[in-house]
């Protein structure tokens, strides 16, 4: 779902790297520096995730994780996101480094949507709620990426249907990979560390 | 409790790395040749995903358009070679915001610098006596034949050439790298944050 040099144009490039721009600098400004580590461990998750390649499917696909970036990390999503990006742009050739700006928002806001809709329930006390949120964030933050790059896209001239139906369908099988994989982290984490989980985010 | 959980997290990311291997990813490439007066390719992802029914359009030096094609099943595509200025540039298009391109310079294409075919092998000895003509004309004639054996029997290596020259795989050194990155990154961030605290106690 990283989206390549030279096909957006440049109204659109531009946007995008408003937007990140904005979601960064809250992100900043909102990033307890005793958390530090954990942002940066999550950039490390994210950034290694997009080598995971599932071979199911018509397309070529790999986990995104980014359900799980935004569970964990909140408003914190962006600046982990957007190291993880550029370092895949610089290192592994995966999307241009103009798009940037609009691969991290279509990463990032669905990360920070999910956390905003799932992050309480993970706190709860029940533990089907919290497994069932989890695979929730998991899979509806891949599902509205895909629906953000087939809406840029369109933006560029392609047929939006069509579009947001070979994405959406590329990525099923990794929408159910990364809502069975955020699911047990989730479940994990309540046990082993419910502080990372905690109120109030980063 | 948190370096347990970070160390569990990052191991558990090795082994997924290692039993996925390397290959998966998301790049798309494309590379062309010139085989017997026609233009020859392949369009693939990393990982031996052929890039099936996407289209090819190939511009010359100023960015005329000069011909499309579509791959195959195979990801091959062929088209007769178009006359323009060289070098050519031919852009794949693998939808879903897959774009790559592969430039043929005047050499790949069998051009002289001037855009026309160069002269093949010149005259063969214009001033043959009058009793070898018959041999010279055979030999013109084997020439032509000979050229187009070769362009057939060298195909798949220049194939191959071309493959391997647009294909720079990610290796670990590009993982560890990153991941290196995202540790000075956030040294920095911290760095910073105690140089802070410093001049406000100071």
């Amino acid at each position: 779902m990283h989206i390549a040099e030279g096909v957006l144009t440049a109204p659109l490039l531009g946007g995008g790297a408003a937007l990140t721009a904005a979601g960064l600098a809250v992100g900043l400004k909102k990033m307890d520096y005793d958390k530090l580590p954990r942002v940066a461990l999550m950039a490390a998750v994210f950034f290694v995730a997009s080598l995971i390649h599932v071979p199911i499917g018509p397309a070529s696909v790999h986990l995104v994780l980014n359900g799980l970036v935004g569970l964990l990390l909140g408003w914190a999503a962006f600046p982990a996101i957007f190291v993880g990006l550029a370092l895949q742009a610089v290192l592994f050739q995966y999307g241009g480094l103009t798009a940037l700006g609009v691969n991290t928002f279509s990463m990032a806001s669905p990360a920070l949507l999910c956390y905003w809709i799932f992050a309480p329930l993970t706190r709860g006390e029940s533990r089907a709620l919290a497994l069932a949120a989890g695979f929730g964030a998991g899979s509806l933050a891949v599902l509205i990426s895909s629906l953000l790059v087939a809406l840029a896209l369109w933006l560029t001239g392609e047929a939006f249907v069509g579009m947001s139906k070979a994405l959406v369908l590329a990525n099923l099988p990794i929408m159910l990979i990364e809502g069975v994989i955020t699911a047990l982290i989730v479940d994990f984490l309540r046990k082993a560390r419910p502080a990372m989980l905690g109120a109030g985010g980063i | 409790m948190f370096k347990k959980i970070s160390l569990c997290l990052l191991l558990a990311l090795a082994a997924l790395l290692l039993s996925a291997g390397l290959a998966g990813a998301h790049k798309t490439n494309v590379f062309a040749y010139v085989e017997d007066g026609r233009l020859m390719g392949e369009g693939y992802f990393p990982g031996g995903g052929k890039a099936q029914g996407c289209k090819v359009e190939v511009f010359d030096a100023s960015g005329k358009l000069l011909g499309a094609a579509k791959t195959d099943a195979q990801g091959q595509f062929s088209m007769p070679l178009p006359q323009g200025r060289p070098p050519f540039k031919v852009v794949l298009q693998a939808g879903e915001g897959h774009r790559a391109d592969y430039s043929l310079s005047a050499q790949e294409l069998g051009l002289a610098d001037g855009g026309q075919p160069a002269p093949a092998a010149a005259q063969p000895e214009a001033a043959a006596p009058s009793a070898a003509a018959g041999a010279a004309v055979s030999q013109a004639a084997l020439e032509k034949s000979l050229g187009r054996l070769l362009d057939h029997k060298l195909g798949p290596i220049k194939a191959q050439l071309a493959r391997l020259a647009g294909d720079r795989g990610i290796s670990v050194h590009d993982v560890v790298a990153g991941l290196g990155y995202i540790l000075g990154l956030m040294g920095l961030a911290a760095y910073m944050r105690f140089r802070r605290q410093d001049g406000e106690k100071g």
